[in-house]
């Protein structure tokens, strides 16, 4: 069952966002070597791993993080805006019904065994959240290594810009554009056929 | 050439085409304007089966060399693919591997093919047995670096692109090339056929009978929809069940 983390309930769900920063720190810092900050030399947070940020994180129910999505909100402040507008050819795109998706992770040990299976519910569980709050619209900035993984969820997806080397790697940014349809399309092909999410979940 | 506007509108036009023959002239239309002469994007596996993704226009007379011998198994650029998700040029592909004389004979044979310095961009979808998009120059003309940012999307979009199409038609998983988990057991067996062993070689080294080595590779033929062991090494290489060094050995 996949938790809508929030400022409201992250106390809650204490163990699963420790988890989460840690495997993101052996995702994307000691895996892909990507430079971004850690903190005690265990956990990847950075200024967006703020009480304004939304967790999706799927857990085995007993506090254990598998897998994970940040969401933020584009008017507020976040990658794309802050540190990346030059990925974007025209402005950057901001609404209240346009939100961000980052740190895409899945644990480490995972990957083998699980993770297709928990990349597809994660990408079930983005486009539900998004059907259920309003949201009409996703950026994101990624490694162009993973286009094609990203692609393959589907969706109506455009560059929002000509991919550019930041440090040593190539990064670009894309536009998604969600539907009720898009959730429909992902639940039958992933087989989900009610809600992703835990009961308890508020939408935030 | 290479603008963001050419990228643009490749991904609108993309989303509108309909068959595989559409999406290859606007592929070969795109990649004819960024200076490249061809391109080729598909599935590395499709060597071994018809229904599996694979578009381009790369010459004919290479086509045929590399169907006739089995290449498949050393040509440098699929192998650099397998440890890499970013693009590469072939004029690099020896930071991404250690060239062998074999591999070394394969691009100069693409080169007397008419092929000159090229592009790819591999193509890592999990659950699906790996493809790639290349682009390649005539041989004679430089690479030209300001194109490469469009071309990497080029490839990325363009895959998606022959994905939807392919999803369209009948079995879908026949023509995604979903991998098809073999049990240990007979993964153990099909590392030996790659090898070059016989049934009966292999049943030694496993301490099996003959018999259930056969078995073995049978369901996994089967499992795969191959008629041959040779079509069964390669899904099994392009999925990531077998490494290069398994069929190196051949």
């Amino acid at each position: 069952m996949v938790h809508i983390v929030t400022k409201a309930n992250r106390k809650q769900f204490a163990l699963e966002l420790y988890g989460m920063h840690r495997d993101r720190k052996r995702i994307f810092v000691d895996w892909l070597k990507w430079k971004i900050p850690v903190t005690d030399g265990t956990h990847e947070i950075d200024q967006f791993d703020s009480q304004n940020a939304v967790y999706l994180i799927e857990s085995d129910g007993k506090g254990r993080h598998l897998a994970s999505i940040r969401l933020l909100r584009t008017t507020r402040p976040h990658l794309l805006l802050d540190v990346f507008p030059a990925l974007c050819d025209g402005p950057v795109p901001i609404g209240p019904d346009i939100w961000e998706l980052t740190r895409f992770c899945v644990a480490p040990e995972m990957i083998k065994s699980d993770g297709t299976r928990l990349m597809n519910l994660m990408w079930t569980s983005v486009v539900e959240y998004a059907v259920l709050n309003g949201i009409t619209q996703y950026t994101c900035v990624t490694h162009m290594a993973f286009l094609s993984q990203i692609l393959s969820a589907g969706w109506d997806t455009k560059p929002l810009g000509l991919p550019q080397m930041v440090d040593g790697g190539l990064i670009g940014a894309v536009l998604f554009k969600i539907s009720p349809a898009t959730l429909e399309e992902a639940r039958s092909r992933y087989g989900y056929r009610t809600s992703v999410f835990d009961s308890q979940s508020e939408a935030a | 050439m290479g603008t963001f506007r050419d990228v643009q509108n490749f991904v609108h036009d993309a989303r509108s085409v309909t068959t595989l023959g559409n999406l290859h002239e606007l592929l070969q239309a795109t990649v004819q304007s960024f200076g490249f002469q061809y391109y080729a994007l598909g599935h590395h596996a499709s060597v071994a089966q018809d229904n599996l993704l694979q578009i381009g226009n790369y010459p004919d007379a290479w086509m045929h060399t590399l169907y006739q011998r089995e290449y498949i198994f050393d040509d440098p650029v699929l192998r650099a693919c397998q440890n890499t998700a970013v693009g590469f040029r072939w004029s690099e592909v020896d930071k991404l591997i250690e060239l062998s004389a074999k591999q070394k004979e394969i691009l100069a044979c693409a080169s007397r093919a008419g092929m000159g310095e090229g592009f790819t961009v591999p193509v890592h979808i999990p659950g699906e047995c790996t493809g790639s998009c290349s682009f390649a120059y005539r041989v004679g003309k430089p690479l030209n670096e300001a194109v490469l940012p469009a071309a990497h999307c080029i490839g990325g979009f363009g895959f998606e692109a022959a994905r939807r199409l392919a999803r369209q038609t009948d079995g879908r998983k026949r023509t995604l090339g979903i991998v098809e988990f073999l049990t240990s057991r007979q993964l153990d067996c099909v590392v030996l056929v790659a090898r070059g062993k016989s049934d009966w070689e292999a049943a030694q080294i496993l301490g099996l009978s003959q018999d259930t080595v056969h078995q073995h590779v049978e369901t996994a033929k089967r499992k795969y929809g191959v008629a041959t062991r040779t079509q069964l090494v390669i899904r099994a290489l392009f999925d990531n069940q077998l490494g290069f060094e398994d069929v190196i050995a051949r």
